[in-house]
Parts: structure tokens; C-alpha cells; sequence
């Protein structure tokens, strides 16, 4: 059942399916290889921004942006 | 001589390899028409020169920001000048990103590659085996690990670079393999471009492959001579979406990456241990206790910077007193006061700050460099994207509490065009250590238990005012912010901060406070002497008692400051920290509510001409830079009249 990634729990891998954001945030993430069909860890939930790894890389997403990013469970 | 350009991911080790390959001879400028650093360097190697160009960092070549146009535009020759060789220095803990950006340069047909695995001692430390063997074989380039941090590998990087620019190896990395209805749509619009703009084929591919990956810069600037282009890159971008389901863009990345992560997987071993690093880092994202050790962080920095600051700046200011002294004793006036007492006094008052700012940034940029800020970054972005800012609008706010121009420089690093230019015209509020230096001499004044809240809240009603007017600059310039951009932080390795790295950076930065203390100080130094000495000594009718009782009868009620709050804040415009110089060769007597007024105000007001100059050099524009004066003078006024109307209510 797809979630947004601020809903995913500490520890879980997901898979990203869509990006609803606008264009600018989209295209950043786009670029960061935030983007449809990546994989990425949740290291933190909440509170406070998102913690996650993708590709080795470590971001960090504000709440209301991550609520933005459907995911999938693996 | 032969050129050899470093190109790579942010944050992967090329400038530091770069004064590895030379050790000396490092220079820096700009690049053509941008404010963005540019630095070469030389070295020699059996007997050739090379010369080092460092690009700037970038993810890919499809351009999102001014650095990144940059790198791509030297790849495509655009920038006069060619590299034999272009060494692509990726992180061994993060070697797919280097060796993706490594196919996507071999695709524009530039296949005198190397690949520089660097940060080889923090993969041996965590147990991460990189087979180079594999790499080599599977990349068919030269591919070399080292550390540039220790050192090592640094002449076998020497060797594979020539061993490429000579023949004697010849590089032929492997190619994407995109999925069919892509190649059919590269093709097409390759054959349009080779036809009607001439580009050579492989140019041509590539340039066909940017459009459909979004490259809007490169769209436009190729629509200048072929006026339909837009329209077909739509339809064929529309087609795709179709036919594959998604976005083309995604598609080619994906492909392209998919390539990569598969030569690296079968190239390492071991899985870093970075479990650390997220424990750490769920504490230090954490709002809590995120939070309250970041204001603990930053209340040690002040410390550290007061107290270290004192040692360094008490023999200096003793130093250049007495050499002012000497000197206007020596010469025969006019001479001896203009270079003792205007330019050795003034431009001293200014060295005299130097140790503060210098000791404030080697603190920050250690925390930078050891990942720290990033963390705050993270922690406070939520909040400052509200007010149209960004969270790396941190780095340079952090930078401003030393001294406000290397903070404005630094803002580049802010990807939105929007909010880098918001934070650099809302920077100014930051009280630098200039202020810092005149909110402690005012608030000295007041009695005892007031000191400490009366500049702590100085510094809140600063910080306000810098989200304050953020938000309304942002409004006035481009109505409302997109939610959630400017949210996304990527959080670096925390590490121990790496000494030489920190030393040089932080010289650089403070050398930026240092060359406007030659320069525009220098010049205020004199022009605040003469206006205080002619066409009589001050306190007999000077120029700058008469531009202050002129204005006193609008500063008198509004701020409950006399002409000499005046001329103080007048002099403060070519450095803050005139202030306190002013109002004691005035011997101005203030009350304890005209001090608090008087050390706000100069907080606020008009940036000083350092500042001025560098939003001018950052936003390249005159408009923008008047608007920041304006504002601030703006703020500065409303909250002055705020505080001397509030202190007046609330009684002696
Ligand atoms: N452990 C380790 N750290 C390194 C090594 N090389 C560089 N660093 C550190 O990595 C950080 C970034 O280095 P830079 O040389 O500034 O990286 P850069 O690629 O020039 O970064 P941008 O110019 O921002 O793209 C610094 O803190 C360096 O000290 C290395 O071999 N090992
Ligand atoms: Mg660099």
C-alpha cells in the first residue's frame, strides 16, 4: 500500500513511486536522485525533518516535502 | 603545456587534491562573467607542465545552478579553453555518483577520462574494499584510489594522467545503453541539430540527450537558432511520456546510473559502517536536543571568539595605539593627524576586530567542515523556508556572526536562485562581530542586571529582523515561496574536521574582511577625519557636528538620540565599529535607554560599506543593493523608534 515517506518507519527501505511536489522541489530532488524507482532508507522519522540514505548519500527532507513523496514498501 | 581538469560530484576531495598535485602555485580568480572561483594551478611531471584547472562540484551536466553551468560549459569547450585530460574524482564510500558523472562526460565524447577514487582512508577505515582491477576493466579507464587528504596515490594519478595524454593508454569507456524508444528520439533530434546548427555528431547526441533530460539553459540557448525546437523537444518529451510510461528524464538518469551501480557493486566489498552516523544524526536532526546543542554550539563559538579574540587583540590594538601615536607626533600637521590619527587610528579600530573574526571563522568553518552545520541546516529549514529563505541559508548566516561579507560570499552555495538572493539582501541584519563589539560598549553603559538580556535581545530582535525582512523582500520580489523547496539538506560524513583545510578556508575568508580594511576602510578612515576636524576640530562646528545637528531634529524625536547619535551612526556607515570611536572622542554622555536605542539602531541600519560592496559584487545589481539599503534603513528606523517609544513608556 503506498505512504508518503514522512509516514515510514525508522529503519525501513522504501521504494519511491511519484513525486507530488512542485516543480522546482521535484526537479531538486530529481537531481539528487530523490526520484521515481529509487531506493532510500529512512534513518529518521520524525520529529523534526527526515533523515534518509539513497545511493550513499544522506539527506535531510523537511516534513511537509517528504509528505509529498508516495513510497512503497519493499 | 597540457591541462588537466578535475571535475566531480561536491564534496569529494578535488580542491584538496588539486594542492596535492601542486603543492604550491595555486591561483585564484573567477570564471568569465560569474562570481564563482576559479582555480588553477601547475605542476611537472617527467618533464612537462601541467597545468590543474578545479571545476566547480556538480551531481550531472544538465545545469541547475551557476556552478554547474560552469563545469558543464568548460566540457563542452564553451569557456576558450580545453582540457587533455579530465580526471573525475569520486568518493570511494559513494563511488556511484563519481562514476555515473564519469559515463554521462564519456557520452559528450570526451573519453580522456581518469577515474580518482579518493577518501581511500576513510573506506579503510570502515572496511570497504574497492577493487580497482575491476573497475579498470569494466570502465576501460585508468582508474586510481588515493587520499588526497594523506597523500597517497598522488604520483600514480600523476602518471596515469600523462600515460593518457601521451597514448600510451587510450580510454574507452562503455556506453548507456538507453531503452529503445529513447535512442529512436535522440536520434531524432541529434539529426536535426548535426543538420541545421552543424555540431559534429557526437556533439550533436549529446546535446539531443541534455533536451530530453530537461535541460532548459541549453533549450533556450539552441532555440536562438532553431525557433521550433521547444515546440519538437515537447512533443517528442510528450511522446516518450506515453510510450515509456515515464518521464524520459527519469528514464535516461536511471539508465545511466543503473550502468553505474552495477559496476560498482561488482567492484566493492564490505558495507560501510555508517550506523554510527545515523545514530548520531537522528539525535542532532532531533528539534530537542537537535536544538539545544546547536545554540550550546554556537554559544561556545562566542565565547571561544571573546576570549581567544581578547588575548590576540589587546597587544595589536597596543601596538598600533602607540604607533599612531608616534607617528602623529613625528610629522608636522596636517600629515601627522591624517596618517596618525585619521588612517592609523581608523584602519586600526578595523585590525584590531581582525582576531575576533578570525578566531569566529576557523570555529565555523571547522563545524562546516566536519559536517556540523549541515545538521543545523537541516534542523532549521523547515522554518527558514517559511520566511522564503533556505536551509543552507544557514552556512552564511553562521558566517555573518564573524564578519558579514565572507557571509554573503558564501551564500552561493544556496542551489534557488530565489532565496540566494533573498538571504543575501536579508544578511545584513545579522549583527557581525563589529556589532558584536559596539552592542558590548553600549550596553555597558546600562546598569548592572540589564547588560546580558539587553544584548541578548538585541541579537533576537536582529535574528527576527532577518527572517522579518526575508519574507518581505521575498514577497516584494517574487510573491510566494514554493512550499517545501529549500527543505532538502544532503547531510556530508560527520568527520574530525581536517586541520589545512580549515586553515586555508578560513584565511581566505577572513582575507576577503582584511582586503576591504585596505581598501574602503581606508578611505573612510580619512574621509571621518577630515569631517570631523574641518573646517573646525570637533565640538567647535566640524562638517560632521553640522550634517548631525541638521539632522537631530528628525533623530530627536524619533529616537530620542542627539547630534551626536547622529554623527555616530553616520560615521558607522563606513565600518560598525566607528561607532564606539565617535562617541568617545565626542565624550558623548548617554542614557542607559538612549544606549540600548543607540546599539539597536547601529545594529540594524544601513550595512556598512563592505557589505554594501559585496551584495553589490554578489547580486550584480545596483537596483537589488539599493533596495537592501532601503529596507534595512527601513527596519532599522521603525524598530529604534519601537524600542526609544517602548523604554519611554516603561518608565526611567
Ligand atoms: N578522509 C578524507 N577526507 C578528505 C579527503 N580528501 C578531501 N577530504 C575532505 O573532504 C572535504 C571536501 O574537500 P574539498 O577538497 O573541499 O572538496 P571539493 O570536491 O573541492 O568540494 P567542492 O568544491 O564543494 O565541490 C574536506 O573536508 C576535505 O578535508 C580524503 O582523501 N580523505
Ligand atoms: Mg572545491
Amino acid at each position: 500500500m503506498p505512504k508518503t515517506l514522512a509516514e515510514v518507519e525508522e529503519g525501513r527501505v522504501v521504494r519511491i513511486v511519484d513525486v507530488v511536489a512542485g516543480r522546482g522541489a521535484a526537479a531538486m530532488l530529481y537531481n539528487l536522485g530523490l526520484r521515481p524507482g529509487a531506493r532510500v532508507e529512512v534513518v529518521k522519522s520524525g520529529p523534526g525533518p527526515i533523515v534518509v540514505r539513497a545511493e550513499g548519500s544522506t539527506f535531510s527532507i523537511g516534513r511537509g516535502l517528504a509528505s509529498k513523496v508516495i513510497v512503497e514498501e519493499e | 603545456m597540457r591541462t588537466v581538469a578535475l571535475a566531480g560530484p561536491p564534496n569529494v576531495g578535488k580542491t584538496t587534491l588539486m594542492s596535492r598535485l601542486c603543492r604550491a602555485s595555486l591561483e585564484v580568480g573567477n570564471w568569465p562573467g560569474v562570481t564563482v572561483e576559479r582555480r588553477t594551478c601547475t605542476y611537472e611531471f617527467r618533464g612537462h607542465r601541467y597545468r590543474v584547472i578545479d571545476l566547480p562540484g556538480t551531481y550531472s551536466l544538465v545545469a541547475t545552478s551557476e556552478d554547474q553551468r560552469i563545469t558543464r560549459d568548460f566540457l563542452l569547450d564553451r569557456l576558450d579553453e580545453r582540457a587533455d585530460v579530465i580526471v573525475v574524482v569520486a568518493d570511494a564510500l559513494n563511488l556511484v555518483r563519481g562514476v555515473s558523472l564519469l559515463l554521462e562526460i564519456a557520452e559528450l565524447g570526451r573519453t580522456r577520462l581518469v577515474l580518482a577514487v579518493n577518501m581511500m582512508d576513510e573506506a579503510e577505515r570502515m572496511d570497504l574494499d574497492v577493487d580497482v582491477r575491476t573497475l579498470e576493466r569494466r570502465l576501460r579507464v585508468p582508474v586510481v584510489p588515493l587520499s588526497a587528504k594523506r597523500g597517497t596515490g598522488i604520483d600514480r594519478l600523476k602518471r596515469a594522467i600523462s600515460d593518457v595524454v601521451e597514448g600510451r593508454v587510450e580510454p574507452r569507456p562503455p556506453r548507456v545503453d538507453y531503452p529503445r524508444p529513447i535512442r529512436a528520439a535522440v536520434r531524432e533530434l541529434r539529426e536535426r541539430i548535426e543538420r541545421e546548427l552543424s555540431e559534429p555528431r557526437h556533439r550533436a547526441e549529446w546535446l539531443a540527450i541534455k533536451l530530453l533530460e530537461g535541460d532548459e539553459d541549453l533549450l533556450e540557448r539552441l532555440s536562438r537558432d532553431l525557433e521550433d525546437l521547444p515546440e519538437l523537444v515537447e512533443r517528442i518529451h510528450r511522446d516518450l511520456i506515453e510510450t515509456l510510461d515515464q518521464d524520459p528524464r527519469a528514464a535516461i538518469k536511471r539508465a545511466r546510473d543503473e550502468l553505474a551501480s552495477e559496476i560498482v557493486r561488482a567492484a566493492i566489498s564490505g558495507r560501510p559502517a555508517l550506523d554510527r552516523q545515523a545514530r548520531l544524526d537522528r539525535v542532532l536532526t532531533h528539534p530537542l536536543w537537535g536544538g539545544l546543542l546547536a545554540g550550546a554550539t554556537i554559544t561556545a563559538v562566542f565565547a571561544a571568539a571573546f576570549y581567544l579574540g581578547d588575548l590576540l587583540s589587546e597587544p595589536l590594538e597596543d601596538a598600533l595605539e602607540s604607533l599612531a601615536d608616534r607617528v602623529s607626533a613625528a610629522l608636522p600637521e596636517p600629515w601627522g593627524g591624517l596618517l596618525g590619527d585619521g588612517i592609523l587610528r581608523g584602519v586600526g579600530t578595523v585590525l584590531a576586530m581582525y582576531p575576533y573574526i578570525l578566531v569566529m571563522l576557523l570555529l565555523l568553518t571547522a563545524l562546516e567542515d566536519s559536517g556540523y552545520t549541515a545538521r543545523v541546516a537541516a534542523l532549521l529549514a523547515g522554518l527558514l523556508s517559511r520566511f522564503g529563505l533556505h536551509g543552507k541559508s544557514v552556512f552564511p548566516a553562521m558566517l555573518s556572526l564573524a564578519c558579514n561579507v565572507p557571509g554573503i560570499t558564501g551564500s552561493r552555495i544556496i542551489e534557488d536562485p530565489r532565496a540566494l538572493v533573498v538571504t543575501v539582501l536579508a544578511l545584513p541584519a545579522i549583527p557581525c562581530s563589529a556589532r558584536l563589539s559596539v552592542i558590548a560598549y553600549l550596553t555597558a553603559q546600562l546598569p548592572d542586571p540589564w547588560r546580558v538580556p539587553a544584548a541578548a535581545s538585541i541579537y533576537a530582535i536582529a535574528v527576527l529582523t532577518f527572517l522579518g525582512t526575508a519574507a518581505l523582500l521575498n514577497r516584494l520580489l517574487y510573491g510566494p515561496a514554493e512550499p517545501g523547496l529549500g527543505t532538502v539538506i544532503e547531510l556530508p560524513r560527520l568527520r574530525r574536521p581536517h586541520p589545512g583545510t580549515v586553515l586555508r578556508v578560513a584565511w581566505l575568508r577572513s582575507n576577503e574582511f582584511l582586503k576591504k580594511a585596505g581598501t574602503v576602510i581606508l578611505a573612510a578612515s580619512i574621509a571621518i577625519w577630515a569631517l570631523t576636524r574641518y573646517p573646525a576640530p570637533l565640538g567647535h562646528g566640524s562638517a560632521a557636528e553640522l550634517v548631525g545637528k541638521a539632522l537631530e531634529p528628525l533623530i530627536e524625536p524619533l529616537l530620542g538620540l542627539d547630534w551626536g547619535g547622529a554623527v555616530a551612526l553616520l560615521t558607522g556607515v563606513l565600518a560598525k565599529e566607528t561607532v564606539i570611536s565617535t562617541i568617545s572622542t565626542l565624550h558623548m554622555r548617554l542614557s542607559p535607554d538612549q544606549a540600548y536605542v543607540l546599539a539597536l539602531v547601529s545594529t540594524l541600519y544601513l550595512p556598512c560599506a563592505s557589505t554594501l560592496g559585496a551584495i553589490y559584487t554578489e547580486t550584480e545589481s545596483a537596483r537589488l543593493t539599493a533596495l537592501a539599503l532601503l529596507t534595512n534603513l527601513a527596519v532599522a528606523t521603525v524598530m529604534g523608534a519601537l524600542a526609544h517609544r517602548l523604554l519611554a513608556l516603561a518608565g526611567p
